[in-house]
């Protein structure tokens, strides 16, 4: 019997150290009793030792009765249900980080979860900061982060589908939305597109991303992502998706309208008027970014006639004397601008302040003394370079724009940026996010979505969710439950 | 992936919402009637021109509410398959496809002379025909829901240069001085008729209504704005109105902010080439449709125009022969006749195929009661 069983013992190790081709952080952990006859398998650093060894080792080694899976349950401190395992799940278990029990006599193992991975705290994300409002936000683990929505959303409706993605990577990816909210066909598709992803492995959110999105060669955002819990619950109590994916502190929410972009939590949690003027702000800001360098270039070497007499003097004895013409030096200051920012975004923090004084001190006020450059092209680009981050998301789409924007207007001036102007708005249009219009709620216009558009109502008139998402149930609120005579 | 939503547009059935059409209606209305159309009226009628106007105002009028109740509850849908809807449709993508080769034409000269002095017709014509063909291929929808978005920026580009005008007018100009008889008058009128019907490619889509009334306020705020930019310009101008190229710019070159931030004929520029671009891509988009219901393809007509576009501007010593072509006695008359007998003829067709498919229905229901 004790040989037959070494045999067996034998065997499983065998075959799981062949499927982890020897590696050395496969740990096995023989449990050999009198009466228990079993063999524990995990990797190191996956599990935590110490829940292991008080909670099914030590009760193992001290139980003095035959071991079988149907005892099991009554003999370790497992919180929840012990599920059995065939023998091909034994590899891919280990892999995620469970650990499998092997008990003699049976052809089944035992999945036990005790995994216990380093991981941040949940603090308030670096690119979405709030003068006001929720400070806390996503980390790299699902579980956390589902729970984060869990604390904001109550309700026994709130849905969370779970899935593996990533041949490799077996990533965890988690479909979250609010059943009787969420458009039921938008929750399908969307399972079926990331049910679809035969990939060998996903590191983070956008590589799902860019599996989900209805154009790959289009340059706009075409999913949202947030990384603060607060803004995810109200997007989904809007009737939008949440895909969690594992190891990303970036959840997407599906479907997306490009005005999301210009949304901020901290928008919901000031005054309405105050709201509302940074929405015409940021929208001028994202405008200025995408315009003004080709503007400024047109006006330069096309249009210098529509320009005021007197500005135009102080511009043409600022620009006197430069080498280039307007179009390249403004690409030149731009291109270096773009250097500049991805060199300061990689660099090591304490060098990040010797960068700045070279770009701005050597290489902006240097080239402009020496005559290479002219300090209106410097003003411009530093006003574009500000404006671009009025619209944090949006930073890629609008740095490629104010380029298309630049080459354009220096061959053809103003009539080009028009001609570029119609034709982005024209394919904006006529793009939509999983039956979101994209330029929703003003192309088409939705009147009732107007009240959270750019001039924001007060939240207790938004007695409807947005008619830009689709949605199962349109009410938010009901008459009764604000009363217009007491507010 | 297309899911039914409200909003979210089917490309099988083409239907808009009466607020997008009314955007439709005031680009196209307004796009060449107030740019290159008063310069040559004017040639012709001199202080007559603002009477010329009203009387294109009624006109149009006539021939858009016809075509509204062709259009507002789907003619084209139940006309889709009648061999005496093909035979209109015929003439009515050469009137569409005519009126776009002269908007063309129009532009191609403003740009050509006007704005950049000396520059090769093939290159601005290569520019403007991009975008018209994007806006044809893409379709309705999306012209709409840019209509959409540009309407109230041009509205209120055309109102605050009007609003900030200073200049000397003179409305007694628009006094019709008896120097044209009523018969000469009304036989000039006839030569203008491819600047009307502009909004014939609404034909083919049918209204979803919300509450307002959009389309005749488009429509009628549309007219009202042409009436008073035209009686400016004629106040403003006088008999010099022929040498106006585009009475839109110029007149905003009289904005008295002009001498604060800068000429003002750039925000008038924008509006017109907007406006302009977006209403030939309407006309595109309508031979297009013209295209889809003789030939089953969207290619044939599209093609043909486009080429025909390209090579007449190109190919021809200069564009302007094109323009002095579109109003010339036969051609305008023509062009006249189309715009209103055409929506007519489609409309008496939308009346006899209803009536038709009664009596069918009628003598189904007999049979079975039988």
């Amino acid at each position: 019997m004790v040989k037959d069983y070494a045999v067996r013992k034998e065997d499983f190790k065998l075959t799981l150290q062949q499927e982890f081709s020897s590696s050395d952080d496969l740990f096995f952990r023989d449990v050999d009793t009198d009466t228990v006859h079993a063999v524990l398998c995990f990797l190191d650093g996956g599990s935590d030792k110490l829940l292991l060894e008080q909670n099914v080792i030590k009760p193992l080694l001290s139980y003095d009765k035959t071991l079988s899976s149907a005892t099991l349950p009554s003999v370790i401190s497992y919180g929840e249900e012990i599920k059995p395992l065939e023998k091909e799940g034994f590899a891919p278990a280990v892999a995620e980080g469970d650990i499998v029990l092997f008990i003699d006599g049976e052809e089944n193992g035992n999945l036990l979860s005790l995994r216990k991975f380093d991981k941040r705290a949940v603090v308030e994300p670096p690119t979405s900061n709030v003068l006001k409002g929720p400070r806390e936000g996503f980390i790299e683990e699902i579980k956390t982060n589902v729970t984060l929505i869990r604390r904001r959303i109550k309700s026994p409706k709130l849905t969370v589908k779970n899935m593996t993605i990533g041949r490799y990577s077996s990533t965890a990816v988690s479909v979250v939305y609010v059943d009787g909210i969420a458009e039921k066909r938008v929750v399908d598709e969307i399972t079926k597109r990331l049910n679809a992803i035969d990939v060998d492995g996903v590191i983070d959110s956008s590589y799902v991303s860019s599996f989900i999105q209805g154009r790959r060669f289009s340059f706009f955002n075409q999913v949202g992502t947030t990384e603060k819990p607060d803004v995810l619950a109200a997007k989904l109590l809007e009737g939008r998706v949440a895909i969690i994916v594992d190891g990303s502190p970036l959840v997407l929410t599906l479907p997306f309208v490009l005005f999301e972009d210009l949304q901020d939590g901290y928008d919901y949690y000031s005054d309405d008027w105050r709201s509302s003027m940074i929405r015409v702000l940021r929208i001028m800001g994202a405008l200025l970014t995408i315009i003004l360098p080709g503007a400024y270039v047109a006006l330069q070497s096309h249009h210098y006639h529509l320009m005021p007499l007197k500005f135009l003097i102080t511009l043409l004895s600022a620009t006197n004397g430069i080498p280039f013409p307007p179009a390249i030096e403004m690409f030149v200051v731009l291109l270096l601008f773009e250097i500049l920012n991805q060199a300061s975004v990689r660099m090591p923090r304490l060098m990040g302040i010797s960068l700045s004084i070279v770009g701005a001190i050597v290489l902006g006020d240097t080239a402009v003394k020496a005559g290479l450059i002219s300090s209106p092209a410097v003003l411009v680009t530093a006003l574009s370079a500000i404006g671009i981050f009025c619209v944090p998301d949006e930073v890629g789409t609008l740095s490629i724009l104010r380029f298309l924007f630049l080459s354009v207007s220096a061959v053809m001036g103003l009539f080009g940026i028009v001609i570029l102007s119609i034709m982005l708005v024209a394919y904006l249009v006529s793009m939509d996010s999983y039956g979101a219009p994209y330029l929703a709620p003003y192309a088409p216009r939705i009147n009732p979505d107007l009240k959270d558009g750019v001039l924001k109502q007060s939240t207790v008139n938004m007695k409807q969710r947005p008619f830009s998402i689709p949605s199962q149930n349109r009410t938010r609120m009901t008459e009764n439950d604000v009363d217009d005579d007491i507010l | 992936m297309k899911i039914n939503n409200r909003f979210c547009h089917n490309p099988k059935t083409t239907t808009l919402y009466n607020s997008q059409v009314g955007g439709v209606v005031v680009i196209s209305t307004l796009a060449y009637k107030l740019s290159s159309l008063p310069s040559i009226v004017s040639e012709y009628l001199s202080s007559s021109t603002l009477w010329f106007y009203l009387l294109l105002v009624i006109v149009d009028t006539f021939a858009f509410v016809i075509t509204y109740l062709f259009f507002r509850d789907g003619g084209d849908e139940l006309l889709h398959d009648d061999l005496r809807y093909k035979f209109g449709l015929i003439f009515a993508s050469i009137f569409m496809g005519f009126k776009c080769l002269t908007f063309f034409a129009f532009s191609v000269l403003f740009f050509a002379i006007e704005l950049y002095v000396g520059i090769a017709p093939v290159i601005v014509v290569t520019m403007l025909i991009v975008p018209v063909i994007y806006l044809g291929v893409k379709g309705v929808v999306t012209i709409a829901r840019l209509c959409e978005i540009m309407v109230f920026l041009i509205i209120g580009i055309i109102v605050l240069n009007l609003a900030f005008l200073k200049a000397d007018l003179d409305v007694g100009r628009n006094l019709p001085i008896l120097s044209t008889s009523a018969k000469e008058f009304f036989a000039h009128s006839l030569r203008y008729g491819t600047w009307l019907g502009n909004f014939m490619p609404l034909m083919f889509i049918k209204v979803k209504k919300k509450k307002f009334p959009y389309i005749s306020t488009a429509f009628g705020v549309t007219q009202i704005l042409t009436v008073i930019v035209v009686m400016i310009g004629v106040a403003m101008y006088g008999n010099a109105m022929k040498i106006v190229s585009n009475l839109l710019i110029e007149t905003s070159g009289f904005n008295q902010l002009s001498t604060e931030i800068g000429r003002m004929e750039w925000t008038a520029l924008f509006a017109v080439i907007v406006m302009g671009i977006t209403e030939m891509g309407f006309l595109f988009y309508g031979v297009m449709e013209c295209s889809v219901r003789l030939t089953k393809s969207k290619i044939p007509f599209g093609f043909i125009l486009a080429v025909v576009i390209f090579l007449l501007c190109t190919l021809l010593p200069s564009p302007q022969s094109i323009a002095d072509f579109s109003h010339s006695k036969v051609v305008g008359a023509v062009m006249t006749a189309f715009s209103v007998i055409l929506p007519v003829y489609f409309l008496i067709l939308k009346g006899l195929k209803r009536r038709e498919n009664n009596k069918i229905l009628k003598e189904e229901s007999v049979q079975n009661e039988g």
